[in-house]
């Protein structure tokens, strides 16, 4: 369907337009303004010299400045030149008209009573004027009107294809991790499987045989060649995670037994307080390894906001659509910088992050139709909550 | 002894796994194509197979198929570096038995295997028991 463009009109009917008319002879100023607003388009505010008029067009705003050529302190050229400094973009207007023209003002306007006759004239050369004034504005504000059309389409555009590099984005970002995580995948395993070996042989060792070991330290060596291999594990088990397709295999589970599990294998630090707050008799039907996954990314989190220690809040609760759970820290919060980005592909600010964490648990949570957001974060520390359906 | 059969293109996982499984005691034996595979379960005797599921001469499941068709009581567990649902699903119902993702922590390795020999030989009794009772009534019947 093509949409309708509805222009309203530029002009709502009715109003007046306001004009500044600067004028130095008094008398054609009173006769001219009365005489632009009989047909009851114009509303007539006259100054007589150029600095007056300035000086106005700071305080007030008028449609369209009319002004005579020749004032008594400055031409109009001078007077639109200076206006133009104000606002470039105000319609400005010259009182031309013919000498003779002209000529038959200047004696009505010093004798209306002897020049009756001329009246139908003044009338024609006011209306004259007046539908310039009206045109002009009329014009002013079309303008004004399609320039205001033409940015927000801009913006549309802009918009849309900044929404369009950001899915590119993550599409890249999806097929490298799959073909980092299926190339990583193999040597990761020989030296995990390295790693176990080297572990298994040195438990058959004799005291004496590791008493060597540690003379030199290289227990610590191996021990943090296994860190590292374990950290290792994690990215590319997030690398996968994040390219994998999700499909949950749901079974019923109690979220209170689940919670106790979950905090058992997790095991926080002693500098850190859980306060839980479930409700025993809450079942829920989920994939619990992807749950699992999810609490754990959340909870870790959580825990390495609070490296000097601090309470973790678990709470869960039924609500209208199904349940949610509640994970609040009282760590240092997130940067106002970093919240709009937390759940975006490869953002981390940590520096041993892969910036997937987040992005996976969001596509973990989407997978079940549920959601997760960022409640609220502040120095005092971050609540997330994740929502998930009933069913 | 248990024998079991490893599967797998990178020598360095085969040569590592096998390690791995002979310290728990287990016979290993192992095969770098799906060809060689194949041979190898045709003549010998294995109580379990670990297939990769990506090999240079055949897919994984087509290796899996074939040896399910060869060794039904055979125990399969697939190794993939892909999580691929349509893969999984498939080998479940071409007669694997798991389906394990790399990389794996050799420990759940080791814990896999050992449930699934154990489901083996429960199998295997039952399937002895059946066959006793066969047995049994067919002789009863002849008498």
């Amino acid at each position: 369907m093509v949409p309708e463009l509805n222009f309203p009109p530029p002009v709502p009917s009715r109003e007046k337009f306001t004009v500044l008319l600067v004028i130095s002879s008094q008398k054609l100023a009173s006769l001219s303004k009365t005489y632009l607003e009989r047909p009851g388009l114009l509303e007539v505010t006259v100054c007589y010299s150029g600095d007056e008029a300035i000086r106005i067009f700071h305080s007030h705003s008028y449609d369209l400045i009319l002004s005579d050529y020749d004032l008594d302190d400055m031409d109009a050229i001078t007077l639109h030149t200076k206006l133009q400094d104000l606002n470039p973009q105000k319609p400005f207007l010259l009182f031309t008209i013919t000498d003779r023209d002209r000529e038959i003002l200047e004696k009505y306007a010093q004798d209306p009573s002897a020049y009756q006759d001329f009246e139908h004239d003044i009338s024609i050369i006011y209306n004259d004027q007046a539908q310039k004034i009206a045109q002009a504005v009329e014009l002013f504000r079309t303008r004004n009107q399609l320039e205001l059309y033409t940015r927000r389409l801009e913006q549309l555009v802009e918009e849309r294809t900044r929404q369009l590099q950001v899915a590119q984005r993550f599409a890249v970002i999806g097929e490298l991790a799959t073909m980092i995580g299926h190339d990583m995948r193999n040597p990761l395993q020989v030296i995990t499987n390295m790693q176990y070996l080297l572990e298994m042989k040195m438990q058959k060792m004799t005291v004496q045989e590791l008493q060597i070991f540690s003379k030199y330290g290289i227990m610590e060596i191996f021990s943090r060649i296994r860190d590292e291999i374990l950290y290792l594990n994690k990215i590319v088990s997030d690398l996968q995670d994040y390219a994998r397709q999700v499909n949950p295999e749901k079974s019923r589970i109690n979220l209170a037994a689940f919670f106790h599990e979950l905090l058992l294998t997790i095991s926080p630090p002693s500098s850190i307080t859980v306060i839980k707050e479930c409700d025993p008799d809450i079942t829920v039907s989920v994939d619990p390894a992807l749950l699992t996954r999810v609490m754990e990314n959340v909870i870790m989190n959580a825990l390495q906001a609070m490296e000097k220690g601090g309470i973790l809040t678990l709470k869960s609760q039924k609500d209208k659509e199904g349940f949610s759970i509640i994970v609040s820290d009282t760590g240092g919060g997130i940067p106002p910088e970093s919240v709009p980005k937390i759940f975006d592909p490869l953002y981390t600010t940590k520096p041993k992050g892969t910036g997937l964490g987040l992005s996976v648990t969001k596509r973990l949570i989407e997978a079940h139709g549920g959601t997760i957001t960022l409640v609220e974060t502040s120095p005092a520390g971050t609540t997330f909550k994740v929502s998930l359906p009933a069913s | 002894m248990k024998r079991i059969l490893i599967v797998d293109d990178d020598l360095a996982i085969l040569d590592s796994t096998k390690q791995i499984l002979e310290l728990e005691g287990y016979e290993v034996v192992t095969a770098a194509t799906a060809g060689e595979g194949l041979s190898k379960i045709e003549n010998e005797f294995f109580n379990m197979a670990l297939f990769d599921i990506k090999l240079p001469d055949m897919e994984g499941t087509e290796l899996l198929e074939k040896a399910h068709k060869m060794r039904p009581g055979m125990k399969k567990i697939m190794v993939t570096g892909y999580a691929n649902l349509e893969n999984s699903v498939f080998s479940l119902n071409a007669g694997a038995d798991a389906y394990i993702m790399k990389p794996v922590n050799p420990k759940d390795l080791l814990e896999k295997i050992k449930e699934k020999l154990e489901e083996q030989e429960k199998d295997t009794i039952i399937d002895g028991e059946k066959v006793a009772q066969f047995l049994e009534e067919k002789l009863l019947s002849i008498r």
